[in-house]
Order: structure tokens, then sequence, then C-alpha cells
């Protein structure tokens, strides 16, 4: 029990620390830095759950993604939840084209959501193509981990 | 009248046969050796001792891409510091092609100082340039940069890049958590952070008079596009739209961002008003069209897209919209630059699973790789054409490299601060 | 390298060309570099001979030559002699050449030599110049650093038509 509140606030503080540090006086035009989306930025407390993979330029998701996104679903109806999903690519390839694929990724799971029967007012997608891998490296394994939609829920 | 008139054509008959029958041999090519250059240290006349030296700063300008070879001063006979001390049998022997000297005095100007310097072609027993150089004492490496252009600009004929910067991201590390967009010097001197943030950061793309930087940046938790006047630090987030909003690229004119949108459904290539802040689409296209960048002529846009089924680049037209696809070699060519003078391209190439920096004539179709090193992405030119600098990895690290647009000389950027991508080649800075 | 915080760079001034050095832009606390270019003397093109006493023997002997030489038909050398000179002449150029490498485009430079029969070159003239200055100049440069040509003993009929004036084209894109 002691165990999971520690981790709680161990996550929470993270999050707290995540928040963006820039000053925001400068800025003529920009909107607000949103409170609610600063919690979400990293792939820290999703459980796998969350996650889904994909094969290399390939946006479709696979039979395990799919059940993934039905048992999301429901927890998400039941709840009233809004869900953000997020786009990731591996680092091979341009940048910006990278973002394209990551939005096509996060599309097609939204779509699948959507399916399920989550209202889609209730769905954000957010691209970051290969700009926030999960785990480095140049090798097949580290590529195949960032290759991932994540679904997060608020 | 007639008879004088048949002399005359008769002897321009004469004249011109000589000419024609007179040999002609054909040079084609020349020797593959860097010039040799000489830079005698500046004779220093002011007061207090120079806190940088001039030649030092030059010889290290100069020797960047291989074209130079620059004499140290412990090879040199002699110190002339003008036209009377040179005698050119002595630096012939030492085998140099040309020779630049000069003095440095104060200036009239507070905190200036004046350089009055020679430039000698030794073979030709000529002096070929001659000038005084003025500038801040306090920026003295300015002062010799802009000397190495000079020095560049008459031996090459094309301007030189000593004076340009560079503009690059540095990605989170164990010191700093944040992503930075940089500037420095081209040689990596003088970095400074334009803008900080625990949130990605990409694509910076300077305008055309390099006192703006555009960019992309996570902050708001989605891809926005922000222009920042790099002077006062002032930034401004244009019109946001729904989905990606990136790959902002400055018009010629710089009245204008391309970019790309997906708010319509899916990325696409639009155009930014600066003054009217307003969005107008040049592509429409159900597959992914990104990465633009304006031709010299502000006529037309390259971009990226994967309409065929996988991405190649393409032209479009910004008046008519016609689109026309430019690579057909390989599966994979992306993120295209025009050269400066609109002629060829520079873009990734991906052949055998690797990916290369390549350059194609736009004409010809040929693509030419190259680099050797993998993982190539973000292409830079430099604004004379001549280098190009890029993102690649060693040993796992984002680091930034360069190569010549001839392959012949490589080089890897002095190791700026952590890792980096992303880099941008400012325009000539005046 | 430290990075500085945004709030601490100094305004760069605004890149303004002004005429008078002693014009001072206000507020604005550094200058630029800049250059003013100054007139180069006319300089007479020195074409250094190493051996002026023997470039002027040689032009004295040819004015020596019997004026039956000159009378003679017109001899048609074989091809292979021309070019086998015209080789020596071309890798001896070329050897000296220093190309500006950054240059690109269809430039071509052509530059009229004379010899006298050592091989030294007496006069370049350039009668079609690429338009470069640079391009030209490398051209020219590349024939004041052979300054005499080595291994050209030939009949001096030979010479006299093909190898006293000749035009060098500098044509690096063929």
């Amino acid at each position: 029990m002691t165990l999971t509140r520690k981790s709680f606030f161990i996550i929470l503080s993270f999050f707290i620390a995540a928040c963006g540090s820039i000053s925001n006086e400068r800025t003529s035009d920009a909107s607000a830095v949103s409170t609610s989306a600063s919690g979400a930025y990293s792939d820290q407390g999703l459980t796998s759950s969350n996650i889904l993979y994909f094969a290399y330029d390939k946006s479709d998701v696979n039979s395990e993604g799919r059940a993934k996104i039905r048992n999301l679903s429901k927890i998400i109806n039941k709840e009233g939840l809004s869900v953000r999903v997020e786009g990731h690519c591996d680092e091979r390839g341009t940048r910006e084209y990278n973002l394209a694929l990551g939005e096509n990724r996060a599309k097609t799971v939204a779509e699948l959501l959507v399916i399920n029967g989550v209202s889609s007012s209730k769905i954000t997608t957010v691209s970051y193509g290969e700009e926030k891998p999960a785990i480095s490296g140049s090798n097949e394994n580290s590529w195949s981990q960032n290759r991932r939609a994540l679904i997060k829920t608020f | 009248m007639n008879v004088l008139k048949s002399i005359f054509l008769i002897l321009l008959l004469i004249s011109s046969q000589s000419t024609l029958s007179q040999l002609r041999i054909e040079i084609t090519g020349g020797a593959e050796d860097p010039i040799n250059i000489a830079v005698v240290p500046i004779d220093w006349r002011l007061e207090f001792p120079q806190e940088e030296y001039l030649h030092e700063i030059i010889k290290t300008d100069l020797e960047s891409f291989g074209e130079f070879k620059v004499l140290p001063p412990k090879g040199m006979l002699s110190f002339p510091s003008t036209e009377e001390e040179v005698f050119y049998r002595d630096w012939r022997l030492l085998n140099v092609d040309y020779l630049v000297l000069g003095h440095a005095n104060k200036s009239e100007i507070e905190g200036d100082l004046k350089i009055t310097y020679f430039i000698f072609d030794l073979a030709r027993e000529k002096v070929i340039h001659k000038a005084i150089m003025s500038g801040p004492i306090k920026s003295i490496r300015r002062v010799a940069h802009n000397m190495s252009d000079k020095i560049y600009k008459k031996i090459q004929g094309i301007s030189g890049i000593f004076s340009t910067r560079l503009a690059y991201i540095d990605k989170p590390s164990a010191d700093d958590k944040n992503y930075n967009l940089r500037i420095s010097d081209i040689d990596g001197y003088n970095g400074i952070s334009l803008f900080s943030s625990p949130q990605p950061l990409m694509s910076p793309n300077w305008s055309p008079s390099g006192d703006k930087m555009a960019y992309v940046s996570f902050e708001e938790g989605t891809s926005r596009i922000f222009i920042q006047e790099i002077s006062t630090g002032k930034r401004k987030g244009i019109k946001l739209e729904k989905g990606i909003n990136s790959s902002p690229n400055w018009s010629p004119k710089g009245d204008k961002l391309a970019a790309v949108l997906s708010r319509e459904g899916n990325p696409d290539i639009f155009l930014y008003d600066l003054t009217r802040n307003s969005w107008r689409q040049i592509t429409e296209h159900f597959g992914i069209d990104t990465e633009p960048d304006w031709s010299p002529n502000g006529k037309s846009l390259l971009f990226t897209s994967n309409r065929s089924g996988s991405p190649q680049i393409y032209q479009v037209n910004i008046r008519t919209k016609r689109v026309k696809r430019l690579t057909f070699e390989g599966t994979y060519n992306a993120r295209a630059r025009y050269s400066p003078d609109g002629k060829s391209i520079v873009f990734v190439h991906r052949r055998d699973g690797v990916f290369h920096i390549a350059t194609q004539k736009i004409k010809s179709g040929k693509v030419r790789i190259l680099t050797d090193t993998s993982l190539d992405e973000s292409p830079t030119i430099s604004p004379n054409g001549n280098v190009i600098i890029y993102a690649t990895k060693k040993l796992d690290e984002d680091i930034l490299a360069g190569i010549t647009i001839d392959g012949k000389t490589k080089f890897i950027l002095p190791s700026l601060q952590g890792e980096t991508r992303e880099p941008a080649w400012s325009p000539i800075l005046d | 390298m430290e990075s500085l915080s945004l709030y601490e760079i100094d305004p760069i001034p605004a890149y303004i060309i002004y005429e008078q050095p002693k014009k001072q832009i206000k507020n604005k606390k550094i200058s630029i570099p800049k250059e003013i270019k100054l007139d180069l003397q006319e300089q007479q093109e020195k074409i250094v001979i190493s051996e002026p006493s023997i470039a002027l023997e040689e032009i004295t002997n040819i004015s020596r030559i019997p004026k039956k030489n000159f009378n003679r038909d017109v001899v048609n050398f074989s091809q292979s002699e021309i070019s086998k000179y015209s080789s020596i002449i071309k890798q001896q150029v070329m050897s000296q050449w220093k190309k500006p490498s950054a240059i690109t485009g269809d430039l071509i430079t052509e530059i009229r030599i004379t010899l006298v029969p050592t091989g030294e070159i007496i006069n370049t003239k350039v009668i079609k110049g690429s338009g470069i200055e640079s391009f030209d100049d490398s051209a020219l440069t590349a024939i004041a650093r052979v300054g005499s040509f080595e291994g050209l003993q030939m009949p001096s009929n030979l010479f006299e038509k093909h190898f006293r004036q000749f035009i060098l084209v500098f044509n690096p894109n063929k």
C-alpha cells in the first residue's frame, strides 16, 4: 500500500517538474501553456495496456493493439474520460516526414477508438514524430520500441 | 577605291586565316592540390597587445574545406608588412601561390581598428587586392572572418562564408533537461541559446535577412510554428491550426512562410502571409505533403510527397499549383533543399536501407550520393553553394558533419554542446 | 560554451551600411567590419623569365634565320607530332593550374601564348575571357607558374608554324 502511495507521489512530482519552464512574458500572441496537457508529456505513468506498437513505416494496428483499444474504450466510456493519442516514430528518415507518419498512427488509433464507441469529441491526437523516443539506440531493438502510439486518459 | 578594298579584304582574309590555323590546346582540368597561401602575422601598430591573432583565425577559416593550405609563421623566411618588403623569389621557393600581409593601426572611430592589407599573386608578381578593413577591436574575430571572406572571394571567385552562422538544436542531456535552439558562428564560437524548452523544438529556419528565426515548438502540447527576432528575443506563434503545424520555410522576400498543415485531414503545403496573418493552401492531396523549400526566384517550392507510394521530391509552381515529380531513383527521397543557383537539389536519399545525403541537377535527374555516413538527415547548404552541413550519428550520438559539394572534403563540426541536430545555415549576414 | 539566457543578449545593431566612417549609429555600440578597396596601380604583368639573356639571344637568332625558310612551301606536320608537343604543354599547364574549386558553370577562357624556342613564355594575352575575373586570373597564374615549358625541343619549322604562338583554351567542363 505504502509503495503505491510513494510511487504515486514520485510520479506526481515528476509531472509537476516537467511542466514547462519557459517564460511566457515574452510571448505576445502565444496562448498559455495548457496545464492539463502538460502532465501528459512523457511515457511515464503508462502501462503496456496504453501503448501500441507498429511495424516500420506502417500505421496499421495489429490484433494485439485492437484488443488494447477495445479494453481501453470500455474504461474510457464508463468513466467518461478524455483521451489524448500520441503518435511516435523511430529515428530513421527525415524528421518532418516522420511527424506526418506519427500523425497517421495517432489518427488510426483514434478512428479505432471511435469505432469502439468513444466519442470523437473526447479524443485529441498529437504527433511527435521521432522527437520523443522511449529509448535511445540505433538498432532494431530500440527502434521497435519507439514506433508506438500512446493512449493517455485523463 | 576598289583596289584598296580588295587589298583590305585579302589582308583580312590572311589575318583571319592565320588565327583559324593557330593551334588550340584544351586545358580540361587542374591540379587537385589545395592552393598554397601564406598569411603573414599582421604588423600590429597599436599600443595594447592583440588578444587574438588575425592570421590564426584566417588560417583556420581558409583551411576549413580543404581548398587552401596556409603556411604557418614558423615556415616563413621573412615577415613583410609592405609591398616593398616582398621578395617574390623567396616566397616562390616556399611553394606559396598567394601572400597576404598588412598592418593594423588605430582607427579614427572610437573602439575600431584599421587594417591595411594586400593580397599578392606570387607567380605573376602582382598585387591582386589592396584594401583597408575597419572594424571593432572588441570583435576581432569578426574582422578576421571578414578578411577571410575577402581573400576567399578574390581567389575563388565566389563569396566566402566565414562570417555566417549556424542554427541547430540540442536535445536534453544529463546536464540540461531542455531542448535548446542555438546559434553560433560557423566556426563554433559565440554560441548562444535563442530558446530553451522541456518540450521538443524542430525545424529552425533563418529569415532571408538573417534577423529572425522560424521554428516549431511543442511547448503548448502540439506542434506550433513560432517566429523569433534574434536580436531582441521577442517571439510570437503564428495562427495555430488543427493538427500538424510545422516545417516553416521563409520566402526569399521574407514576406511569407511555406509550411505544413494537416487541418484538412492530411499534411499539405500551405503558405502563411506574414502581413495578413492568413493561410493559403498550395497542395491538395490525400497523401503526405511536407518539407517545403522555397526556390531562390520565389516562384516554386520543393516538397516531399508520398503520393506515388513512397516519399519522393516534387516541385510545385506557386502560381499555377502545377506539380512535377523530380526524383525517380530509389524508394525514399525527402527533405530537399535548392542550391543557391536553383539548378540542383540536395536531399536525403535511401539506398540499400542506408540514408545518405545526395544531390541531383534538377534537369538531368541523375542522383549523386555525397556522403558515406549513414542515418544522415537535415542537409543545409552554405549560401555560396559550396558546402553542405547535415545531421548524422556517430557511435549512437547525434552530431553535425559537413562535406563540400564536390565530395572531396569531409569534416565533423567542432564538438558543440551535447547531441546536436537540425542544422540551418544562415544567409550571408551583412 | 556558456549559454546566455534570453535576457542577457546585447541587441545586435541593424545592418546598416554607412558612407562616412565618422558617422555613428545612435544607440548602436558595435560597428560592423567594413572594407574600403583601394585602387591597384596599373601594374605591368610581369612574365617571369629565369634566364633573360638566353631569351634575348634566341630572339636575335631568329632574325638571322635565312629568308628562304619562310619562302618554303607550307610543310604539313603529322598530327602525331603536333599532339605530342601539345600534350606536353597541356600536362605542364594542368599541373600548375589551381582552378578555383568552388566555381561551377560552363566557363571558358582563351589565352594566346607566345614562346621562344627554348620554351620560355614571353607573352600572354587573354583573347576571350570567361566573364569571371578569378577564373581568368587562375589561368594566367597557372601560365606564370609554368614560366617556361620543358621538353619542347622540336624542328624549328614545326615550332614556327604551330608553337611560337598558340592558344590555350581553359575549359574544365569538357
